[in-house]
């Protein structure tokens, strides 16, 4: 299948702004974490697409390590959420105001 | 009065352990398949203890295996290593390397160990359709993947850390 650059751009565009938009519109923080996680991939999507274009293997190589250090961070974000539940009882980021100053 | 013997009692346990249950022909297959992978591979004094490792790890049975990761006995390892080095050549360069007389000693030895490990990975499962990209991250970027790799560690150290439930009278 040949899937033209720009509509992969574009594809990516629109994943970001969905995730911009998650992020600033809800207040769950698994779905905020959510958001980032897609406009991570968005980005993944469009360094594959220009990788594809520039027929060079090394933004492909560069998704690979983002997807390593994403689940890394997964990893450790959905760690953080078990424990901000477990002290507050809840996922809503507008209760865990702790460090407000 | 039942003669008992520790030792014979022991090893039974063991000899059941190691093959980790009835065998089916799905159990039998993957014993194989994980046998004949690990025996191509260019690691000699490790197959034995990784096929071990492996097997009881995931339940497969061990005595299988291994008997398929002997697949690099020294009947068949010439052949096994000569595919291996060209099947590695190949992807590097292209082209099958040419066994004459114009590569030195000292040059064979090292291109040889560069192409087998690159080609075992390959004659193992036969299988190298991504092998572009497996080629150019395991040459380039070996020393990022090795970081990544440290940093997934780290991760996972830290999410169970934090995901712990402290014992009675410790302090979070």
């Amino acid at each position: 299948v040949n899937v033209p650059t720009p509509s992969l751009v574009g594809l990516s565009a629109v994943l970001f702004g969905l995730g911009v938009l998650g992020v600033l519109v809800r207040r769950n923080a698994i779905v905020m974490f959510m958001s980032v996680e897609l406009m991570l991939n968005a980005a993944n999507l469009a360094l594959i697409g220009f990788a594809r274009q520039r027929a060079d293997l090394d933004g492909q190589i560069f998704v690979f390590f983002i997807i390593g250090v994403a689940a890394a961070e997964v990893a450790v974000g959905l760690a953080l959420i078990v424990a901000i539940f477990r002290t507050k009882h809840s996922i809503d980021v507008d209760q865990v105001s702790g460090l407000k100053g | 009065v039942a003669r008992f013997s520790p030792l014979k009692e022991e090893a039974r346990r063991a000899w059941r352990e190691l093959r980790g249950g009835a065998l089916s022909p799905a159990r039998a297959a993957a014993a194989v398949a994980i046998g004949l992978f690990i025996g191509s591979q260019p690691i000699f004094g490790c197959h034995t203890p990784l096929i071990l490792v492996l097997c009881l790890w995931f339940g497969l049975d061990g005595a299988i295996a291994w008997i398929a990761s002997n697949v690099s006995n020294p009947f068949f390892a010439p052949a096994l290593l000569t595919a291996e080095v060209q099947v590695g050549a190949y992807l590097r360069t292209g082209s099958l390397l040419r066994l004459d007389q114009e590569i030195g000693r000292a040059d064979a030895l090292s291109k040889f160990a560069g192409f087998m490990f690159l080609g075992a990975p390959v004659v193992g499962p036969a299988f190298g359709s991504p092998a572009a990209v497996g080629e150019v991250l395991f040459s380039d970027y070996v020393l990022p993947f090795e970081v990544t790799s440290l940093l997934l560690l780290v991760a996972m150290v830290g999410a169970i850390v934090l995901t712990r439930r402290p014992k009675e009278g410790e302090a979070r």
